[in-house]
């Protein structure tokens, strides 16, 4: 059965959709009532904070996982009957994976190939340029001891992405990476989308959700409570900036959300920052910033108060 | 096609480890050639022939039971079986893959077997001694693989895995015939795969048994119809 849904950018087949979707370890929901739809070739990422259910939601949409309750297509085929289909579509990076020491990058990558059924001599080229593509190029024979954490990261990465699997499933792939590491990675994950391919990426990294993401899901406490496009969330939030202030105290008439001791005050325009830091003493121990992901986010969880 | 490649894909990565560490290798040599002349120093030549005999037979066991199944857990341990599992590898392709990616271990047990047969003259019996070898490899995988699965933890597997293999390989009758213990232990110590196997392989080398040939052929379609019982209904393929 083929899925239509209605984006932003026309009609285009779903990669996932999954209807009151679950999981239950023991007496506890790790993933509750899960409803969404996945664009295909955009980026998507679930985003939320540690134990919210995104990788769950990740492994039950790869197979690993059998789900408790509920209903998933994935790239049209149902997860309970047609697994088999769908594991021959997509590939997976799981979050706390590591290769083995004794492999090299380039032994990783071309035998993962060779397993996943490509020719030797196909799987030998593709595994080159990818490493290639990720800076893994000087390190292509190196031993696994060898490598450092965040290099390990990024052959499991050429693993998932070198096989030309229609969906890639990418858990926490940019976890323990350095800044210009990041943005080699984001730039691979942008080609490949670019090449028609899906991504669903899950991330705690509101950041890196705003800045790579097409299509979000968040999650809190395994359940879903938002997903749409990136361009739309940010476009429909009213507040443009926000007050980091080392004080726990609302202030009159403008919602905030104490945050770890701080409070984050929002404000609708640069006027209303003015104005309320007009009226302040000091200045001391307040930021002004933009809002972002994080603080979209923050209001969907917590809820803004008012004095 | 396609599953050839899968198998060697996983076959190829499960090797990296013999290949890049060979003092495993040399370890089984030294065990060879350290338990030829103890057992000859002790035994004479009974002894030596069945050398020859459990290099193969009890040597594939040890390798299914722990080697096999340590593979596995070590993938479980490093979330590796996960990217296997969202990929066409079926569990056949990785169990034959894992398989064959030990079988160095499998080629130095036989090349250490051929050359004590061969200066044996008992050379000719070496190919029946691979097909008893490889029935242990696969029941010593199978059982391997249930207590494995069974291990909540799966850095403790070795700690399962090893005891288990000293146990069903030093205890029963493998190191020494079955024929010195008394009736009917003789037949009861048998039970256990590597020593049912040894059974065969003496009668095939001329040594005295224990069991008669049809009571191992039965003890063994007992042991396979049990660990794939069992094995059938504890072995997932993700989707737990």
């Amino acid at each position: 059965m083929e899925l239509f849904t209605l984006n932003s950018e026309g009609f285009g087949l779903e990669a996932v959709r999954t209807v009151g979707l679950g999981k239950k370890y023991g007496d506890k929901w790790g993933l509750r009532d899960a409803t969404f739809s996945l664009p295909r070739g955009k980026i998507c990422m679930l985003l939320g904070p540690n134990g919210a259910g995104k990788t769950t939601t990740v492994k039950l949409l790869a197979t690993i996982l059998k789900p408790s309750s509920g209903y998933a297509e994935v790239l049209g085929h149902d997860i309970e009957s047609e697994y088999r289909v769908i594991r021959r579509l997509i590939t997976y990076m799981p979050q706390e994976a590591s290769i083995d020491n004794n492999w090299t990058p380039y032994e990783a990558v071309k035998w993962y190939l060779v397993a996943r059924g490509y020719p030797y001599s196909n799987a030998s080229s593709i595994a080159r340029d990818w490493l290639t593509r990720l800076g893994l190029d000087k390190y292509r024979d190196m031993c696994g001891w060898r490598l450092s954490g965040g290099n390990k990261r990024k052959i499991l990465l050429a693993m998932a992405i070198a096989p030309e699997s229609e969906l890639v499933f990418l858990d926490e792939p940019t976890s323990g990476l350095d800044v210009e590491t990041k943005y080699v990675v984001w730039g691979v994950l942008r080609d490949v989308a670019r090449d028609g391919r899906t991504i669903l990426l899950t991330t705690h990294d509101m950041k890196e959700g705003e800045r790579l993401s097409d299509y979000l899901v968040f999650l809190s406490n395994g359940e879903v409570i938002y997903h749409g496009w990136l361009g739309d969330l940010l476009g429909k939030f009213p507040y443009k900036y926000r007050l980091l202030m080392e004080d726990r105290q609302p202030v009159n008439g403008l919602p905030s959300i104490e945050v770890g001791g701080n409070r984050i005050v929002y404000l609708r325009d640069l006027d209303e920052a003015g104005e309320f830091l007009g009226r302040r003493d000091t200045w001391e121990s307040v930021k002004l910033e933009k809002t972002s992901l994080e603080d979209i986010y923050l209001n969907m969880v917590r809820g803004v108060e008012y004095a | 096609m396609r599953k050839l490649h899968r198998i060697v894909g996983v076959a190829v990565l499960t090797s990296r480890w013999i290949i890049r560490q060979p003092l495993w290798l040399f370890q089984v040599a030294v065990f060879t050639l350290g338990f030829l002349i103890l057992l000859f120093a002790w035994g004479g030549l009974a002894a030596v022939i069945n050398l020859a005999l459990l290099l193969v037979v009890s040597g594939f066991w040890t390798l299914g039971l722990n080697i096999v199944a340590q593979d596995y857990g070590w993938n479980r341990i490093m979330k590796l079986d996960e990217m296997f599992i969202a990929s066409p590898v079926t569990l056949s392709d990785y169990f034959i893959g894992i398989i064959l990616g030990v079988s160095l271990y499998n080629i130095l047990f036989i090349a250490s077997s051929a050359l004590i047969l061969l200066y044996l003259d008992l050379i000719h019996i070496l190919p029946l001694l691979v097909m008893l070898g490889l029935i242990d490899l696969i029941l010593g995988s199978f059982i391997g693989l249930i207590a494995v699965l069974r291990v909540r933890n799966p850095t403790n597997i070795s700690a399962i895995t090893n005891p288990l293999s000293t146990l069903t390989t030093i205890l029963p009758p493998v190191y020494y015939p079955s024929t010195i213990l008394p009736y009917p232990l003789n037949k009861v110590a048998c039970i256990v795969p590597p020593a049912t196997l040894m059974e065969v392989a003496r009668g095939i080398a001329g040594l005295p048994t224990s069991l008669s040939p049809l009571e191992s052929i039965t003890i063994i379609i007992g042991w396979i119809l049990l660990a794939t019982l069992a094995l059938s209904r504890l072995m997932t393929w993700g989707r737990e």
